[in-house]
């Protein structure tokens, strides 16, 4: 564990996410498909809640640390985008199926969603290919915020007793779905000002 | 680090600077360090008042290893050596310093919420690192390894303070029907 890419921290770091990840997806199908709209809220709500907090607020730790530090390292730049996405995309998918959550998350706009980030990491995997830079912008880091305030407004509805402290649940609801919505719309603009910018690429290269 | 004869005096500072051995730990040693710093807040959480315990242990502490500085990193060949874990435990005990006996859960989110601005240094901890380290400085090496947890702890503690306060006391929680 001293040595190899587990050395320093910001790969420790990656690599405690996506168990974190894990153990979160593994809470979410503890949970099964409860007849009731409503998930039952015990202590596993919590902790869901709080380890998507943590895993998705830990995403800038890793890649600002090994750039401080000089750390930056091949297997950090394949492993911090990959945890990161399948953190957000799948619980969004698991969010799209479970009973209590489909009424914020539709399926078909976690499947634009997930289309959005395929024809990214396609595009980005070529122009890098190329010798080109293709860092994500400032529109991805939006839609990135935007997407794990979804599912955090999502998961932290069902968590704590709200009413008791004179929010109301419907407000929070409705907080969800502004979200969820634009998630879409950040999804679909960062897709496309992604499109733009690789048009400009290949047209440079002709 | 072997080159060091380990006469009982030596064995005994290793032991005060380790925490008792734990910073002897072959992997991560900070991260085990800091578990001694969750043993003193566990036996000290029958204490009132629980934060000033939590304080004074942590000056002592202070106090007693800011000494140690010198020695630590002689016997262990370098600046800020792993073995001197008494700084995250000192940090530690910052963080849970809040009004109020702690659950096993504050405990447990106390761990992280340290280690997570222990590895982070956000300002100024980086700075704080360097003191001692100038020719003719009052302070000594050890404050320099010290204060940059300390300031850690103080952002932990700040942490710790509102997630006691309006989440993670079971009556901020939702009542499983």
């Amino acid at each position: 564990m001293t040595q190899g890419v587990f050395k320093h921290w910001p790969n420790r770091i990656t690599a405690v996410r996506f168990v974190g990840a894990i153990v979160l997806f593994a809470i979410f199908a503890s949970w099964g498909a409860p007849e009731e709209p409503d998930v039952s809220r015990t202590i596993s709500t919590q902790v869901a809640f709080w380890l998507f907090v943590v895993t998705a607020l830990t995403d800038y730790l890793d890649g600002y640390l090994a750039r401080r530090d000089n750390l930056v390292s091949a297997f950090g730049r394949i492993a911090d985008p990959f945890v990161d996405k399948v953190l957000v995309l799948g619980s969004m998918i698991f969010l799209a199926v479970m009973p209590w959550s489909q009424q914020w998350f539709p399926a078909w706009i976690v499947v634009v969603v997930l289309a959005r980030e395929f024809l990214v990491t396609g595009i980005r995997s070529y122009v890098e290919s190329q010798g080109g830079s293709f860092a994500a912008d400032m529109f991805g880091k939006i839609k990135m915020v935007v997407q794990c305030l979804a599912i955090g407004f999502a998961l932290g509805r069902i968590s704590f007793n709200w009413e008791a402290l004179g929010i109301h649940l419907e407000w929070l609801s409705w907080c969800t779905h502004v979200l969820v919505w634009a998630t879409l719309v950040t999804s679909i603009g960062s897709g496309l000002s992604y499109i733009v910018k690789a048009r400009i690429h290949f047209s440079g290269d002709e | 680090m072997s080159s060091f004869p380990l006469s009982i005096l030596n064995r005994l500072k290793l032991a005060i600077v380790s925490c008792g051995f734990l910073g002897c730990a072959p992997v991560m040693p900070g991260t085990v360090g800091t578990l001694g710093g969750v043993l003193f807040a566990y036996l000290l959480r029958g204490t009132d008042p629980f934060w000033a315990w939590c304080l004074g242990l942590a000056l002592v502490i202070y106090l007693v290893t800011r000494t140690m500085g010198e020695w630590a990193e002689q016997y262990a060949g370098k600046k800020d050596p792993g073995i001197f874990v008494q700084d995250e435990v000192v940090g530690y005990l910052i963080t849970v310093a809040w009004i109020g006996e702690p659950t096993l859960l504050s405990l447990a989110c106390a761990f992280f919420a340290f280690r997570l601005f222990d590895i982070w240094k956000p300002f100024p901890c980086r700075l704080l690192e360097k003191v001692g380290k100038a020719e003719g400085s009052r302070a000594r090496p050890g404050d320099g390894i010290l204060l940059d947890d300390v300031m850690a702890g103080v952002y932990g503690l700040i942490v710790m303070a509102l997630l006691r306060t309006y989440m993670l006391e079971p009556s901020s929680w939702v009542v499983p029907s």
